[in-house]
């Protein structure tokens, strides 16, 4: 799905005034919780079918980790720090976070499984949450990105003067669509 | 010891040769010793532009096989004393020297007694790019106020960092400052904002670039270029002194200043 976000149609968002965490909005549940709630619908599959208990419970491990690491993708990993520019052909790829003080340049392309943070101006491609992960999040002190990805979503920037943008902002996803916010 | 300095843009056509050809002028004209080394095997200019097309014997490709010495295949400039040319081969292409040949040369020259060694990169991220940096000490990146042109020196000094050049500087060429006053041109400032790296200097866009290339006579040497003076000025912030950037004002004509009278009123 591609989805334009111009400054218009950010104005029109319902989410305008509400201001959502940075992509953080699903975090916490405590573990126990999750664990219930995975055996409780596994529970209901197998009632129905009635059967066996190993296969059950091999399916609940699966459910419990699958969940825990939807739960916990935000929050619970690791992080890489990069100092310095990336210039064009240049890329950088990180299982966990990618923290980058300084410009990507155009031309340039991060990718993180989990959020990207820029202390500097993205120009360039950003991919966070590049395998599927869509409560990932993009910081920029200036984003004026090429392209944008959060997850499987993909979205292009509004043609025009890029100059415009000077502020910090921050991109995430809300309802299959990218939305950009202001960092205040 | 000398100094090892490849003029590189990653982008063709936005004055590698030129600039190379200028500042080997400009330092032999400052009483330095200088060769300037083609490096682009196969479509070779350098020795066109510096008007000494007709002395060429042997070339580099010879020198690094052994089927000449270097003192042979060097051509004595026709203007300068302390200017020399090792041209590239026409009929060869880039494949024919390695870098490890390249470090080779470079430090046979510099064991020559010059002052600067001035090396014009082909155009390209290939063999030609990674032969012209593999014995460099410095590297001047070229560019002109275009979005293309600007993001390929990008990849270039991406490069060049890589291969621990580590502060390339920047010469802008071909700026047009009616253009950039209106708007419709990068500043400078729009230039370094993107490249991040030192500006050594900033060449105007002037008609007789063309014309004394076309003679095979360097603009540097003539005195009312507007161009030559920026090459001039770039060459004395090569030798370590600190020139400021040139102003490029408008030459105000006469409808201007007629304009500008009424304004005040």
């Amino acid at each position: 799905m591609i989805t334009f976000v111009t400054d218009n149609e950010k104005n029109n968002s319902p989410l305008e005034d509400e201001s959502p965490d940075i992509g953080l909005s699903q975090k916490g549940q405590p573990v126990e919780k999750i664990i219930e709630q995975a055996e409780a619908e596994n529970e209901a599959q197998s009632n129905g079918e009635n059967s066996k208990d190993s296969k059950a419970q091999s399916v609940t491990e699966e459910k419990i980790k699958d969940i825990i690491e939807k739960e916990f993708s935000i929050t619970e990993h690791t992080a890489k720090f990069h100092k310095g520019n990336l210039r064009n052909g240049m890329s950088m790829e990180f299982d966990g976070s990618l923290i980058i003080l300084g410009d990507v340049n155009p031309g340039a392309e991060v990718k993180a499984t989990g959020n990207i943070l820029i202390l500097g101006a993205l120009k360039g491609i950003a991919h966070a949450g590049c395998k599927g992960n869509t409560d990932a999040f993009v910081f920029a002190l200036s984003l004026i990105p090429v392209q944008l990805r959060i997850g499987n979503i993909i979205t292009r920037f509004p043609d025009g003067d890029s100059k415009v943008n000077r502020k910090p902002e921050y991109a995430y996803v809300e309802d299959g669509k990218i939305y950009v916010s202001p960092f205040e | 010891m000398g100094e090892v300095i490849v003029i590189t843009s990653g982008k063709g056509g936005v004055g590698k040769t030129t600039t190379s050809a200028n500042l080997g002028c400009g330092l032999a004209i400052a009483g330095k010793k200088v060769a300037l080394v083609d490096a682009d095997i196969g479509l070779r200019n350098l020795d066109v532009v510096m008007g000494l097309e007709n002395r060429i014997v042997y070339d580099l490709v010879d020198v690094v096989e052994g089927k000449c010495r270097l003192k042979q295949a060097l051509i004595k400039d026709k203007r300068y004393a302390g200017l020399y040319l090792l041209p590239a081969a026409q009929t060869r292409d880039k494949d024919a020297v390695s870098p490890e040949q390249m470090q080779k040369l470079c430090e046979n020259l510099k064991e020559e007694e010059f002052d600067y060694i001035i090396i014009d990169c082909p155009a390209g991220i290939e063999q030609g790019f990674k032969n012209a940096i593999a014995g460099a000490d410095r590297a001047l990146v070229v560019t002109t106020p275009e979005v293309s042109a600007v993001r390929d020196a990008d990849r270039i000094i991406g490069l060049l960092e890589a291969n621990e050049l580590t502060s390339p500087s920047l010469i802008l060429n071909r700026v047009r400052p009616d253009m950039v006053d209106r708007g419709d041109m990068m500043s400078i400032d729009d230039v370094t904002e993107i490249l991040a790296i030192d500006i050594i200097g900033v060449v105007p866009d002037d008609e007789s670039i063309v014309v004394q290339t076309n003679k095979g006579e360097p603009a540097v040497t003539v005195e009312s270029s507007k161009a030559g003076q920026a090459y001039r000025n770039i060459t004395q912030r090569i030798l370590g002194n600190d020139v400021p950037l040139m102003e490029f004002k408008q030459e105000e004509t006469f409808m201007n200043k007629l304009k500008k009278l009424f304004h005040k009123g």
